[in-house]
């Protein structure tokens, strides 16, 4: 297994040649920013500040600065929660599942992808605090020890959602900041100053001796089967916030699968978007490589056709169970009102990854770029169909309603993407975006290529 | 052309002046000769675009039922002849609940023939109304053949329970804040009828439900049932997730968007406030609380007489029951057998709003409206 492992990686990156490059190439990346990246730096500082500037105007005036309205209880608020939840799923899945099956082309994108769960996690978290009426009294929803003996109500899914997301935050955290450590080692022996002491300190003291290794080595494999099964629960729980109410298009059984594989889809998609851009600014060409797009390419289309599946599967039972009120429903997501919305989501995540079934395609980094950016909004669009459709046609007629967003509910939906900018770029040059040590496992040892190139 | 009256005053105080336009102004001033009242229909006016848009405010989602069962009607020709207590097609009866039960479906629930006194039903998930403690079952019968839609019960539930009025701007972003509102149903009917139109009125609050979607989504129990069958809403409890009104099927919960009751309600009109009622702050939910403060009044007062707990029948008269001019409205104690309200909810037009369907058992019962054509169109059970 190992052999065919380092075989493999061989054949992955046939550019990099010896495993000094690899610390070469990626400790580099931590070096003095450029005017680029401080002009990226200053344009998600701004949109953090729009950010917090809504939410406490927000607070400040009551959620009526929203469009939301009496049908329309979630909008673009929870849309966005679940959005970034659903990035989130990408990172575990890649780092903790492709690791338990030794699946050898994780390597290059695992640390991009968990730094991206992680900061996903924390845009989402957010988002349900944000859309509390009272935000000041969010702590209510945790078991907290009080005089009055008030507990939360652990039937409520939205209860169950503090559990799942908090605990899906602290798990991927530590198993992020663990694969870190030997990074961060390698960076302090390289860095100086101020830097040096940052990384020392953070390093946890790593020497790289072989104990460390072995406690390591076992405490990631830990740490990757307790995430694994993250993976498939904590977007579990977040569809049983739709899942388990009563409204007409939101309650059915097919919600915790269909919404863990749209989250891999929109995830994994996202890794794309991010990996494009760093792989060319950073020149990490040679270790991402057009076979570890190609392999996450084919993720995207297998958790397209799942999440194609639930949309026809959803479409299809609404005719099928002859219910007069789904049925209506569902033909009113298709052609009622935010009709345009549901064909974006048709459009965007079941049409558009077809194309990824031609080997040109998955193997063109630009077309892939533009179809992970489709992904990207239809998979917004897909959230926004769930909600806000269901609850604008329910089963009252009379009390159908249309919603509309406002300036303030899409400042915070760019603020969202400014507040995750914000610790992607401070990860890019402070952490080394690529894992050094598990790429070198899977390089060629240095003397068997040594022996190689003298025959 | 319609116009309404009343608006419209160039002259009622701060508040009430350059609101709406007045009607009367266009009239000519001719008195119509039997009555010596100015003649209000068919005058002439000229009609003049003036290029402005300007959204129309209402608070319709539809005028269509759409086939649904939430007003149905009975026609003259079917009553007496049992149909409410029939197995199919009566809102009333839990036909489709005792059908799942026989094939070992999953709602365990006697449906108890769909009699009224029987709500909730044994099982049901909220309130232990077996107790002995409590002998109260507070609930509502809403006559729908009585209701003529004239909105008073709306006023007067806005005047008792403190609801401040949110503006005409906050109505078009369709957040109507009201405990009660007048749905309104065109029913199309074979046109060989005095009407080509059945209009079924439906008055629509909370409905207390025995088995209430709102109640167990709610993560901090801000909702929650009382053992007199009252779903009730904890207004310093609410946190404002709004879990509860997208999950109500009837859509009665309202929310405060804004601090509505003190930047909407200026000096001095606050001072109309109820002082036996919270006035609700911003970000919480709110709803119908079947006059809870008029409840316990009678209950306060029963104990104090000597009467027990359970105040006599009558001696609880909610605030739009009190206001319908048709006495259309009957609340009571569903637990007594010789209330008012058991003996009406006892009628072969009782139904349910969407309760066949859902299972929330109600504690509002409508009684159909009665039509004199056929059952033939939409509604009609």
């Amino acid at each position: 297994m190992t052999t065919a492992t380092k075989e493999r990686g061989a054949l992955t990156h046939p550019d990099v040649h010896h495993l000094s490059d690899v610390n070469r190439d990626v400790l580099k990346i931590l070096a003095r920013p450029g005017k680029g990246w401080w002009a990226l730096f200053g344009l998600a500082v701004a949109g953090v500040g729009l950010f917090f500037g809504t939410w406490a105007y927000q607070l400040y005036r009551g959620l009526g600065v929203w469009g939301l309205n009496s049908p329309s209880g979630w909008g673009v608020d929870i849309t966005t929660f679940v959005f970034w939840v659903g990035i989130a799923h990408s990172g575990t899945l890649i780092s903790a599942i492709l690791f338990l099956f030794r699946a050898p082309w994780r390597q290059s994108v695992y640390r991009l992808a968990e730094a991206m769960t992680v900061f996903a996690v924390m845009t989402a978290g957010l988002f349900p605090l944000i859309h509390l009426g009272r935000g000041w009294l969010g702590y209510w929803l945790f078991p907290y020890p009080n005089s009055r003996f008030l507990w939360p109500n652990f039937k409520s899914p939205l209860v169950w959602d503090v559990f799942a997301v908090t605990t899906y935050f602290t798990v991927s955290a530590t198993f992020f900041f663990l694969g870190c450590i030997p990074d961060i080692a390698a960076a302090r022996d390289q860095a100086t100053g101020l830097r040096k002491k940052f990384y020392s300190l953070i390093s946890l003291g790593w020497r790289g001796t072989d104990t460390q290794w072995h406690h390591f080595g076992k405490a990631y494999i830990f740490l990757a089967a307790l995430a694994t099964p993250l993976v498939l629960s904590v977007h579990s729980v977040v569809s049983w916030d739709f899942a388990m109410s009563i409204v007409p298009g939101w309650h059915a059984t097919i919600f915790a699968p269909y919404f863990v594989a749209g989250a891999i889809f929109s995830g994994v998609a996202m890794v794309i978007t991010l990996a494009v851009p760093m792989r060319k600014i950073f020149g990490l060409e040679p270790y991402l490589t057009i076979k570890h797009f190609d392999a996450l390419a084919k993720l995207v289309m297998l958790t397209s056709l799942i999440v194609l599946y639930a949309y026809l599967s959803e479409f299809f039972m609404a005719w099928y169970s002859g219910e007069e009120i789904e049925r209506s429903s569902f033909w009113n997501r298709l052609f009622g009102q935010y009709w345009w919305a549901t064909w974006i989501m048709l459009v965007c995540n079941g049409l558009v990854p077809v194309l990824l079934w031609f080997r040109r395609v998955r193997h063109s980094i630009s077309a892939l770029f533009v179809i992970s950016i489709f992904i990207n909004i239809g998979m917004w669009f897909e959230r926004w169909v769930i909600i806000v459709t269901s609850l604008t046609h329910e089963y009252e007629p009379w009390a159908w309603g249309v919603y509309r967003p406002s300036i303030f509910e899409m400042s915070l939906l760019a603020g969202s993407f400014a507040w995750f900018g914000f610790w992607f770029l401070l990860f890019t040059r402070l952490l080394p975006p690529v894992a050094i040590a598990e790429l070198k496992e899977v390089l060629p040892p240095p003397l068997r290529r040594q022996r190689k190139e003298a025959h | 052309m319609a116009v309404a009256m009343g608006a419209g005053h160039t002259d009622f105080g701060r508040w009430g002046t350059g609101k709406g336009a007045n009607a009367m102004a266009l009239l000519p001033a001719v008195a119509e000769q039997p009555s010596g009242a100015l003649v209000t229909l068919a005058t002439k006016v000229t009609l003049t675009p003036t290029g402005r848009r300007q959204r129309m405010v209402t608070t319709e989602g539809s005028d269509s039922q759409h086939d649904r069962p939430i007003a149905p009607a009975v026609a003259v020709a079917d009553l007496g002849h049992g149909g409410a207590e029939g197995e199919h097609g009566a809102e009333g009866g839990h036909g489709p609940l005792k059908e799942l039960q026989a094939v070992g479906g999953f709602v365990p629930v006697d449906a108890g023939g769909g009699k009224p006194e029987a709500f909730p039903l044994e099982g049901a998930r909220y309130g232990q109304y077996a107790g002995a403690e409590s002998k109260a079952r507070w609930a509502l019968a809403i006559d729908l053949d009585k209701c003529t839609g004239c909105s008073a019960c709306v006023t007067a539930c806005q005047s008792e329970n403190n609801i401040p009025w949110v503006g005409e701007d906050q109505v078009l972003m369709g957040r109507e804040l009201h405990w009660m509102r007048i749905e309104r149903y065109y029913e199309h009917v074979d046109a060989t009828h005095a009407s080509h139109v059945d209009v079924r009125f439906l008055p629509m609050m909370c409905q207390h439900c025995g088995n209430a979607p709102c109640e167990p989504v709610c993560p901090v129990y801000a909702t929650y049932h009382t053992p007199e069958g009252v779903n009730a809403q904890v207004y310093n409890r609410c946190v404002g997730t709004r879990y509860c009104a997208n999950n109500c099927p009837y859509k009665v919960r309202a929310f405060n968007w804004y601090r509505y009751s003190e930047e909407h309600v200026p000096e001095p009109m606050n001072w109309q406030y109820n002082p036996d009622v919270t006035v609700r702050t911003n970000g919480i939910m709110e709803k119908c609380s079947m006059c809870m403060q008029r409840i316990r009044d009678a209950e306060n007062r029963s104990v104090l007489e000597g009467r027990g707990k359970v105040p006599r029948d009558g001696d609880i008269v909610t605030a739009c029951q009190q206001s319908c001019p048709a006495e259309a409205i009957v609340f009571g104690n569903l637990r007594d057998p010789d209330s008012r309200i058991s003996q009406v909810v006892r009628s072969e037009r009782t139904y349910r709003v969407l309760d066949q369907l859902l299972n929330t058992q109600p504690g509002v019962n409508y009684l159909k409206k009665v039509t004199f054509h056929e059952a033939a169109s939409g509604g009609h059970q």
